[in-house]
């Protein structure tokens, strides 16, 4: 191992550790948020397709006055792992900045042709980039030139507070919300496409104590974790 | 059913085994064929569809390919993000030159067309698939067959994705004629794809003509037939059809078309072949069969004229055996000439036997006929000579039957020996024409040459024939006139003793009046008695002058015969043998009248002749005591007259009856005596009473010394015997007055009385009861 090899790695390791910090600390302020904001029990909310899947990566997202947050000076992150995406999903308030660490050891060509967006950067191994300014409000669906299959969403709020489903398609909702504004990649073909839902009005399932949400997608429906290999079933008539 | 000749036998066999074989062939081989070709018909389609969508999905490939191209360019796809049409539109042409696309389209996820090479797609109006732009979506592309503006495109779509979809691209290529003329080049088959709309058509392409086309269309829809396809050519081309895509309301069609000419013409010309095989195999069978036929029907046919030749009585036909023959008719053949030879022999032994007779083996009398009267047809002039044995039943009965027939045979042979003709006529008559006529000298000497004695078994029989002579045609016209009188002739030899008689017609006058009277006499003694009666001749008792006798002389006189002779017809039924009859009658006629004469007051006795045959006959007696006894008249009311020839043939049962005549108390007494034997040991042992003295003696005793003599001489020797004496026929007085001097008992004759009928009698009686015979003189 030579010099500038341990200096990179140093560097790695250093960034590394900053965003597990800073995966921690989030953990934390919601914990706080929580906590502060929304002292009483929350509600579950459960998520189910119309193959009675449960969905996971959709944004739940909470209207709030707009003075009540501020812009988010973090920087967030979206990094390609393993040629995905990481989060898949991404939400971030209007004005914050979001970074493009690598951590494969491929290049990657991140794109969105999203009005909300559009960019492209060049992700080479080793060398950071600075992060980009998401301003505006909106979906931004992220692609790579290199790997089709690489698809990722940042949600770029405003005014919300937003929630992620996890992959048993649940979400924990404060108690006091009512009227949401549901996103998901596959309500629209557009990807675009957000539901207004006041979930006071919907029914308590019985079972286990979570409200329960129906909706239809379109396209692809079968979200996992794993990444399929390709993204067409078209296209796989012919590879 | 009507015969069939060999040849049409052959000619039904051989064309109903050949033809029934053929058209089994045929039929199996249609069958077969059939379902080959249906088969093979069934697998070019299948193959030829396999093909088909093989192309189909390699061309896809292609398409895919050039499509994928365009769909992953970053500059496309930052284009169609972006929106810069003019940029898309120099994309897709570009591309689509590359390519050779005929379409190139960009559609908007909402299925709007965004961007398009070609009119048949234009800017800002829908795409008319929608339900496709949806299926690309959700499955990243798709590949199906489309119709714009009146032409098939196979068309691609896949998504742009930026990654996910921002819209669609449309890659389309044209299905020309030349992809199907290359198809049907790899399959062999025709190709016609089809739009369907709602089952119409809405767009065709094709290989073929298109009358052939529309033909094959309709065609297609109904089952296979091979009848119609390869026979009546119905159908040009068998089709199938499989359904390539469907999209919404449209479907399309890919129609496979065999010609069936060309999956049958191998079969036809099999067809042919075996047909005319068949055509061969007939004419080459007919013609070793009209051989065959010919060398078995000629012999046949030669035998069958031969058989015809027999049958109508040709038995000299002389069969030849060809060696070439079939053994079977070889056979045949000797057959039939065996048969010819014993039918020869059979025939001829039959005809023997119906023209011979069995025993002597001399002609019989059927056929002696036959040959006579053919001689008579013929105008021929013989002699036929008849030979009867004398009592030739007395030889059967006292020889016995082998005898008779040796007899008969030993005669035949003798006959025949002669030379002419001989032939048996019945029972010991035989019947000679000699080739020659025979003089009487001649037939004498025969005659004893025929009669030399017959030894047989150490017995000698000797022969006595009687000979008839008929002269032909003098005294027979016809063979039936020459038996009858033949028989007339020997009858009459045999009863006059004439043992060597021609035929004479008097003869035969006599003998049908004998006839005659054997019938008119028999019907007289059954019903019609008036024609009979009995008259009376009184005896005169010459000493006692008394009228103490009569004879009773039975009279016949005939309605149809007239008057008939007693002699006659006394003598006739002695010989035909009823002469019993006449006694009868008489003896019953004379007991009622000798109960008229005693009723009268008149005893007389009442003499009745007896014939031979009534003095042998022992019932006789018997019947006259009863009828006597049952009358309540004396016996001394008959009495009876016998001739000496009655007792000649058995002297001694005669003595012996007639001894029961006289211990009944009958007198008997000698009729015409003097004619006969006269023998003196009759007169010794005859218990007879009385003489009578023939008439040929009487009558002219006045005059004649010779029987003045006699009549002394029978007197006194008369008298010797204690007899008395009957003197017949006086019919004078001197007559009278000599016999009363010599002391003869009785007298009888014309002088005293004519017999006369019983009421005359009795008249007569009454007015000569006081007469005195004697006085006269």
């Amino acid at each position: 191992m030579n010099l500038d090899n341990t200096v990179l790695l140093a560097a790695w390791q250093n960034v590394l550790s900053n965003k597990l910090f800073s995966t921690a600390k989030k953990l934390l302020f919601c914990g706080l948020l929580l906590t502060l904001g929304y002292p009483l029990q929350a509600k579950t909310l459960k998520l189910i397709d119309q193959n009675n899947q449960p969905i996971m990566d959709a944004v739940i997202a909470i209207p709030q006055i707009a003075s009540a947050d501020k812009a988010n000076k973090e920087i967030a992150v979206m990094d390609q792992i393993n040629k995905q995406f990481l989060p898949r999903v991404l939400t971030i308030t209007a004005g914050q900045l979001v970074a493009f660490p690598n951590s494969d050891d491929i290049r990657h060509h991140v794109y969105s042709f999203s009005a909300t967006k559009p960019f492209e950067i060049k992700l080479f191994k080793g060398v950071v980039n600075a992060p980009l300014m998401f301003d505006k409000p909106g979906i931004v669906v992220l692609g790579c030139n290199i790997h089709d299959q690489m698809v990722g969403y940042i949600y770029v709020a405003q005014d919300e507070k937003t929630f992620i489903s996890d992959a048993q398609g649940e979400v924990q909702l404060p108690d006091s919300a009512s009227l949401v504004n549901v996103w998901h990649a596959n309500l629209s073909t557009q990807n675009t496409k957000r539901e207004s839902v006041d979930i006071s009005s919907l029914p308590a399932s019985a079972e286990g104590g979570f409200i329960q949400l129906n909706l239809n997608l379109v396209g692809q429906t079968a979200v996992t974790d794993e990444a399929p290999k390709t993204t067409s079933k078209f296209k796989s008539k012919f590879n | 059913m009507a015969a069939t000749s060999l040849n049409k036998s052959i000619f039904r066999l051989v064309v109903g085994t050949v033809l029934f074989t053929t058209v089994g062939v045929l039929i199996s081989m249609w069958v077969t064929t059939s379902g080959h070709a249906q088969k093979q018909l069934n697998r070019n389609l299948t193959i030829a569809q396999g093909v088909l969508q093989q192309v189909l999905a390699s061309r896809e490939q292609q398409l895919y390919n050039s499509a994928d191209v365009l769909t992953s360019d970053f500059g496309f796809k930052q284009a169609v993000a972006t929106q810069d049409e003019g940029t898309i539109r120099s994309v897709l042409l570009n591309h689509g030159n590359r390519i050779n696309a005929d379409l190139m389209a960009l559609i908007s996820l909402d299925g709007l067309l965004t961007s398009s090479t070609s009119a048949a797609l234009p800017i800002g109006s829908p795409f008319p698939y929608a339900d496709f732009v949806q299926e690309t979506i959700n499955e990243g592309g798709s590949t199906t067959l489309m119709l714009f503006d009146d032409k098939l495109y196979q068309v691609i779509m896949l998504t742009v994705d930026a990654p996910r979809p921002i819209a669609l691209t449309l890659v389309g290529f044209e299905l020309e004629k030349e992809l199907l003329t290359q198809l049907k080049n790899i399959t062999q088959l025709d190709l016609s794809l089809q739009v369907r709309h709602n089952d119409s058509l809405i767009f065709s392409a094709s290989t073929l003509a298109l009358g052939t086309q529309l033909n094959v269309i309709e065609d297609e829809k109904r089952s296979f037939s091979w009848w119609d396809t390869a026979i009546l050519k119905k159908h040009a081309y068998i089709s199938k059809q499989f359904q390539l895509a469907e999209l919404q309301d449209q479907s399309v069609w890919v129609v496979l078309s065999e010609n069936a000419e060309h999956i049958f013409s191998e079969f036809n010309q099999l067809q042919i072949t075996i047909t005319l095989v068949a055509l061969l195999s007939i004419l080459i069978t007919l013609l070793f069969g009209a051989m065959f036929a010919r060398n078995l029907a000629t012999p046949l046919k030669k035998l069958a004229e031969v058989a015809h030749r027999i049958s109508h009585g040709n038995y000299q036909q002389t069969l030849h055996t060809n060696s070439e023959d079939l053994s079977e008719v070889q056979d045949l053949s000797s057959a039939f000439s065996l048969m010819q030879d014993n039918i020869r022999a059979r025939e001829s032994k039959i005809i023997f036997q119906a023209n011979h007779d069995l025993l002597t083996r001399i002609n019989n009398r059927y056929h002696i006929e036959k040959v006579i009267d053919d001689k008579l047809q013929l105008g021929e002039s013989f002699q036929a000579i008849g030979i009867n044995i004398f009592g030739f039943r007395g030889i059967n009965d006292i020889f016995g039957y082998h005898s008779g027939d040796i007899c008969l045979k030993v005669l035949a042979s003798r006959v025949s020996a002669l030379g002419g003709l001989a032939a048996r006529l019945t029972g010991g008559e035989l019947l000679w024409i000699p080739d020659v006529v025979q003089s009487n000298e001649q037939l004498l000497k025969l005659k004893l040459a025929l009669e030399h004695p017959i030894e047989e078994t150490g017995v000698i029989i000797n022969l006595k024939v009687a000979i008839g002579i008929i002269d032909c045609p003098a005294d027979a016209q016809t063979a039936q006139i020459l038996f009858k009188r033949m028989n007339i002739v020997l009858d009459e030899a045999q009863i006059t003793r004439q043992l060597l008689l021609s035929f004479d017609p008097e003869i035969e006058q006599r003998y049908l009046r004998r006839l005659s009277i054997i019938i008119e006499l028999k019907q007289a003694l059954a019903g019609n008695q008036q024609e009979l009666s009995l008259a009376y001749q009184p005896k005169l008792n010459i000493s006692a002058n008394k009228i103490m006798s009569v004879e009773a002389l039975i009279r016949w006189n005939s309605v149809k015969l007239g008057f008939v002779s007693p002699e006659d017809f006394i003598r006739i039924a002695e010989q035909a043998g009823f002469i019993e009859n006449v006694t009868n009658w008489v003896i019953n006629r004379a007991m009622d009248d000798g109960q008229l004469l005693l009723d009268a007051g008149i005893d007389v006795c009442i003499a009745i002749n007896l014939s031979a045959h009534d003095v042998m006959n022992p019932e006789l007696l018997p019947m006259v005591v009863s009828q006597l006894a049952e009358r309540n008249l004396p016996r001394s009311l008959l009495s009876f007259e016998i001739t000496e020839s009655d007792v000649v043939k058995d002297p001694d049962k005669a003595i012996k009856h007639l001894t029961a005549f006289k211990d009944y108390g009958f007198t008997l007494a000698i009729d015409d005596f003097g004619t006969g034997y006269s023998s003196m040991a009759y007169l010794k042992n005859l218990p007879v009473d009385t003489l009578k003295v023939d008439k040929s003696f009487v009558l002219k005793l006045n005059t004649q010394v010779g029987d003045q003599n006699i009549v002394q001489t029978v007197l006194k020797l008369a008298k010797s015997f204690g007899m008395d004496v009957v003197a017949e026929g006086v019919e004078n007085q001197e007559t009278l007055a000599m016999l009363q001097r010599w002391d003869c008992e009785y007298a009888q004759g014309y002088h005293i009385c004519k017999p006369i009928p019983v009421a005359a009698l009795i008249e007569w009686y009454r007015s000569h009861i006081n007469q005195n015979w004697l006085e006269n003189t």
